[in-house]
């Protein structure tokens, strides 16, 4: 008897225990339960409002009160507050496009919308600043560009040992039924 | 031992796992959670315990899941956490055994069904692997069951390959004479 089919055949010796199974499932639900059809707008519009409100509003507050101090223009104090909201509006959505809806987010997912985020924040606040993207601006685009493109890279590999181990578990499954079948026959022709 | 067709899937539904593809940490719980169980069994006296610490185990994996590098190490690090939590449940209750560690550096023979008694079955062996201390019975299972390599046994329990080597061999002793024991006493 070889060693798999002893495992196999003690693993099934062995009593177990039926409320483990329902237990380790309730774990899991709570990790990996995808969110309802409802819940997705909802959690949206809580998003929006409470970054907006978190926020959008201190800042607006906020500008009615430095001026006379800081000098600086309201616009760009409102140009940045809108960067920042919209910015979190960016999050939110990039959060909830997940294939499954869930809260959890891959690394290319997530290199994508940060780095879509960040763009458009640097070219937000260059609008508002009013002022030609510098070389420190365009190193940073550079940068994530790279970093965009690594992850990006990664994500592939995955996707091909994906495909890599697919065929070998083919040819693995093959390979027992194979064997499993030579047995057999040899067995019926000593028989 | 797990079959290679096993320790593939694993490696392939942790990946997907990764992917966030719907089910895959299902499939991956459905395909380890009874020789996990089978394991920890093994190290606990009572059923309950093992039920109970085998749920902490699959909250622990189900949480640390993502940190696991290396696909392919998956069942190793499954049974590095799980000994882990058993053996902190041990010593809460109760000492660990000490073994005798010395006295065998040599190689440790393959596996074979027939290596014990020329009518082994799984029942028996069930049963053998019962009546040894839990030190002894989890190298067996790891190294002859799950076909780890000395190395990550060594590894998964904490101790020096050589000292896996020891215990392999003694447990396969102890083993052998366990059901030559039992043996004898249905003859009689």
């Amino acid at each position: 008897m070889s060693n798999s089919k002893l495992r196999d055949k003690l693993l099934e010796v062995e009593t177990y225990p039926e409320g483990l199974t329902d237990s380790i499932r309730e774990v899991m639900d709570m990790k990996e339960r995808p969110l309802k059809a409802w819940e997705r707008p909802f959690m949206i519009l809580c998003c929006v409002v409470f970054g907006m409100m978190l926020i959008g509003v201190p800042i607006w507050i906020a500008i009615g009160f430095p001026y006379p101090i800081t000098k600086v223009p309201t616009y760009i104090i409102i140009g940045f507050a809108f960067a920042v909201v919209l910015l979190c509006c960016l999050l939110v959505l990039m959060l909830l496009s997940l294939k499954r809806g869930t809260w959890r987010l891959r690394d290319d997912q997530f290199a994508t919308y940060a780095g879509a985020g960040f763009v458009f924040y640097m070219y937000l606040g260059s609008m508002t600043t009013n002022r030609a993207p510098g070389g420190w601006d365009i190193g940073a685009y550079i940068l994530f560009a790279v970093l965009l493109l690594k992850i990006r890279i990664q994500a592939s590999e995955l996707s091909l040992r994906e495909h890599m181990l697919r065929n070998e578990l083919a040819v693995a499954k093959l390979a027992e039924l194979i064997a499993g079948r030579t047995a057999a026959d040899r067995k019926q022709s000593q028989g | 031992m797990a079959s290679r067709s096993e320790l593939i899937e694993s490696e392939l539904l942790l990946l997907q796992y990764r992917q966030n593809k719907p089910g895959a940490l299902e499939k991956l719980v459905k395909l380890w959670e009874r020789p996990l169980y089978y394991y920890v069994r093994r190290l606990l006296n009572t059923e309950d315990e093992a039920k109970d610490v085998t749920q902490d185990i699959w909250i622990n994996v189900v949480r640390k899941l993502r940190a696991v590098r290396d696909p392919a190490a998956f069942p190793a690090w499954l049974f590095k956490v799980a000994r882990t939590h058993a053996v902190s449940h041990f010593r809460k209750t109760r000492l660990l055994e000490s073994l005798p560690e010395d006295g065998f550096s040599g190689e440790v023979s393959a596996w074979d069904a027939n290596d014990v008694s020329s009518t082994l079955n799984a029942e028996e062996l069930h049963w053998g692997l019962s009546q040894l201390s839990p030190s002894h019975s989890e190298c067996l299972i790891l190294h002859f069951l799950e076909g780890f390599s000395v190395e990550e046994v060594a590894d998964i329990v904490g101790v020096a390959p050589g000292t896996v080597k020891s215990r392999l061999h003694y447990a396969k002793k102890a083993l052998r004479e366990v059901l030559e024991k039992e043996a004898q006493c249905d003859e009689q």
